[in-house]
């Protein structure tokens, strides 16, 4: 080999690798950022997909809770209210006094069923709910289990009312009725509050029993579909819910949802 | 410590070559277990050892039967070079091959390899032909020890920026 030759051929091979070396080190940075958008892409089309999933389930479920609450209010409801004319007629004509007294007592009974339709129907119906508003709905849900008298349950608001839209405001009323369906059903509990905090920013529902709790980790073992109902609507709600319990400490249920660019009413009174 | 040491040896015994022989030897097995540690596969399969080991074998015998103390042992920094760059490759494959989120410029891992493959890739040459070009182009040899003197300095100086940044890099990672 020429001697004269060999540096240039040493400098320009030694930038020829380096070339070859930021090249790879380009190429690598690029395809990853690609590889990046790619797994992106495909996250968002799957959190897209499960959200309309979750969507349609929830919006089938309220379809058919609508379903059975029209069926209850038309036929149990009517039929319960003729039942009462009935009695009502038959009320007229009675003479006996103790006549007189059966048909009073089967009077009361059949308020009281025609009571339980209402609210059952009320409670079911979507609808009647977006109408009424959440608090007034959630006042309704803890009048009527008061009326068992086995349970005390509160309401608390803070802060200034936030209107939620109608279809917000039936998510978390369905969180909230799952919760205390579930405290009437198992917790076992005496008392039940529930806290609405309207925070600047945030609205925080706390649902509180002083029941017999349960081992958070059991959560997961549940055969019923309350909790993950409750999960999925928080999903829907992009909220976050907290359960926190332990055995014979009751249970406390936090639902957040950020409330920033909703309308806020302020109550006058 | 290399360094210091073939400064000593230079001053004392006027020549360093010795220090270089031993000390590039062990630089090869520390970014062998460097790379043992950072790639997944050789992590499993512990092939940074073998890698190192077959480099320590490599590195002794060329010192007792090739190139000994009194040169620049050309031939293993040619399978230095040559490994580092080959597992540098392999180190980016094995990126790629991930498919999780990995920010790679947030990536201490990724600069610590394409620190070492540019490094590796500028000064192949100028070691692999430094015996030849000291011997057969004697004036021309101040290029080669100028761009391998920039080149190492360049190296330490990147190193030591993704290790300042190395607690920055890893916050911003999670």
């Amino acid at each position: 080999m020429n001697d004269n030759y060999l540096i240039p051929l040493l400098l320009s091979g030694t930038v020829l690798i380096a070339l070859f070396a930021f090249a790879v080190v380009i190429y690598v940075l690029v395809q990853k950022q690609k590889q990046n958008l790619y797994h992106l892409e495909k996250s968002a089309m799957i959190y897209d997909h499960q959200n309309k999933m979750l969507t349609t389930r929830i919006e089938e479920q309220e379809r058919a809770m609508d379903q059975v609450s029209k069926e209850i209010h038309d036929n149990l409801g009517t039929q319960a209210n003729f039942a009462k004319m009935n009695i009502l007629t038959i009320a007229m004509y009675a003479t006996d006094n103790e006549q007189i007294s059966v048909i009073e007592k089967t009077k009361t009974i059949l308020d009281g069923i025609i009571k339980d339709v209402r609210n059952i129907s009320h409670s079911l119906n979507s609808d009647f709910i977006k109408d009424i508003g959440l608090i007034n709905m959630l006042q309704e849900e803890l009048n009527y289990l008061n009326l068992s008298h086995t349970i005390n349950c509160n309401i608390d608001i803070i802060g200034d009312d936030v209107k939620f839209l109608p279809e917000k405001e039936l998510l978390i009323y369905r969180i909230a009725q799952e919760a205390i369906h579930n405290v009437s059903k198992y917790a076992k509990a005496s008392n039940l509050d529930i806290i609405l905090a309207y925070e600047p920013d945030t609205f925080v529902m706390t649902i509180v029993d002083n029941g017999i709790g349960f081992e958070k980790s059991i959560l997961g073992e549940l055969k019923g579909i309350g909790f993950l109902n409750m999960i999925q609507r928080t999903k829907l709600l992009n909220g976050s819910l907290d359960i926190e319990s332990q055995p014979s400490c009751g249970c406390k249920i936090t639902l957040q949802v950020n409330n920033t660019g909703e309308i806020t009413v302020k109550d006058d009174n | 410590m290399g360094e210091f040491s073939a400064f000593f040896f230079a001053k004392t015994y006027h020549n360093n070559l010795p220090v270089y022989a031993i000390y590039n030897i062990i630089e090869f097995c520390f970014i062998c277990l460097y790379f043992n540690t950072s790639i997944d596969v050789f992590a499993k399969n512990n092939t940074g050892y073998y890698i190192g080991g077959i480099g320590i074998i490599w590195g002794i015998a060329n010192i007792i039967f090739l190139q000994g103390f009194n040169k620049v042992n050309s031939y293993f920094l040619l399978f230095e070079g040559l490994s580092t760059i080959g597992i540098c490759l392999f180190a980016y494959f094995r990126l790629l091959f991930h498919h999780d989120q990995l920010r790679l410029y947030k990536y201490p891992h990724f600069w610590f390899t394409t620190i070492l493959m540019i490094f590796w890739s500028i000064i192949f040459l100028n070691w692999s032909l430094y015996n030849y070009v000291s011997i057969r182009y004697k004036e021309a040899s101040w290029i080669v020890n100028v761009s391998i003197l920039f080149v190492n300095i360049l190296n330490y100086l990147s190193i030591s920026c993704v290790f300042i940044l190395y607690p920055k890099m890893q916050q911003s990672d999670e």
